[in-house]
């Protein structure tokens, strides 16, 4: 009976250490900002876990891939309009408040359209980093779930 | 009783299908909707028309044309056509700092005389604008206070031209030099800024020319924060 418990004990010591590594694990990468934003696909990220960075890291660039009518009626607070027609302007814009530690969401108007993932291809291109995202929904998903907040 | 109920539904059914054809018919119908073009290497402008006719019985006033773009422009000769005209829409595509392909949409509003209801046709452009040249990354990045060594970003030029790339004016406070990597069309841009002390922006100039032509210029970008 005594050895029967025994063994009960060394299996729960065994199964706990993994768990707490991981726990450990998640703290630390937490801790040392290691870890990359929920994405929903490469390349993407959610509307929650984009808030969750940008209340995390105030120097999140914003980057507002719409029609320059759509930005001027209202876009995220600080963003930069950089849309593929007006490349240059809105670069040389961007440059101006970014280096390469700084994370960049860019959006478009919703899911449907495709021009956040081009210009954070693109972005990622030009600036040499990996830490340039598209937002998942947009600007839509954007506002919608702005209540929620 | 319930069998002619049934053959009723059936008519009723059948008109509603072969009126919505009928009306689906009507108005403006167009010869190609969609356009795709894959310019030259270097052309960044585009011009085509889309063509269409007014196969309804009624006028058709065409009231609007939105194109989802600043860097699209639509035109059209005329507002009114009348049933049986043909009539086009022009649209004038810039593609200047674009690379690869770009989707454009043109949506036509437009109606029938002696009817409220507005209707619209979606347009398409898809344009493939090829650079003479393309850097990556465009953007050499130094740390504030770290060593001020020289860096490098590779460019690469399209073939079809003798041409050859140098760097243009150069901004005070950074040296910079393109050379031949070795392989066909690939150079290397080499830079650094002459200190690190102090943050900075330099944007150099980068020009490819074949004989007495610029082919193209672009700027790249020097960083130290």
């Amino acid at each position: 009976m005594t050895r029967g418990w025994r063994e009960v004990g060394w299996i729960l010591v065994l199964a706990a250490l993994p768990a707490t590594a991981s726990v450990g694990l998640e703290r630390w990468r937490a801790a040392s900002g290691r870890d990359a934003p929920a994405v929903a696909e490469e390349g993407y990220i959610l509307v929650d876990a984009a808030r969750r960075l940008a209340a995390q890291r105030p120097d999140l660039l914003w980057v507002d891939a719409r029609a320059e009518t759509d930005f001027m009626e209202d876009h995220i607070e600080g963003a930069v309009h950089l849309p593929l027609s007006a490349w240059d302007a809105g670069f040389a814009e961007l440059l101006a408040r970014w280096s390469p530690d700084v994370p960049v969401v860019v959006y478009c108007d919703s899911q449907a359209c495709a021009a956040s993932e081009k210009v954070a291809e693109r972005l990622r291109a030009e600036l040499g980093v990996d830490n340039v995202w598209a937002l998942q929904g947009g600007w839509k998903t954007w506002r919608e779930t702005e209540a929620e907040q | 009783m319930q069998m002619r109920k049934c053959a009723w539904m059936v008519v009723t059914l059948w008109a509603m299908i072969l009126g919505g054809g009928a009306a689906a018919a009507q108005g403006l119908t167009w010869a190609q909707p969609k356009v795709a073009v894959r310019l030259p290497v270097g052309a960044t402008a585009y011009e085509t028309t889309f063509e269409f006719v007014n196969e309804g019985s009624r006028p058709v006033v065409i009231s609007d044309l939105v194109v989802d773009c600043g860097c699209t422009t639509a035109a059209l000769a005329q507002r009114r056509y009348a049933p049986g005209e043909r009539g086009e829409v022009g649209l004038k595509f810039d593609g200047r700092g674009l690379h690869g392909k770009s989707e454009r949409t043109l949506i036509v509003k437009w109606s029938e005389r002696g009817s409220d209801a507005i209707q619209s046709s979606a347009l398409h452009l898809e344009v493939e604008v090829t650079p003479w040249m393309t850097a990556k990354p465009r953007v050499l990045f130094w740390k504030k206070g770290g060593e001020p060594e020289e860096k490098a970003m590779v460019l690469t030029v399209q073939p079809g031209r003798d041409a050859a790339l140098r760097v243009g004016e150069l901004p005070a406070g950074v040296t910079a030099r393109v050379e031949s990597t070795g392989k066909a069309g690939e150079y290397r841009f080499v830079a650094r800024p002459d200190a690190t002390d102090a943050a900075g922006e330099w944007h150099v100039p980068v020009i490819l020319t074949a004989g007495e032509e610029t082919l193209e210029e672009q700027r790249l970008y020097l960083l130290v924060r």
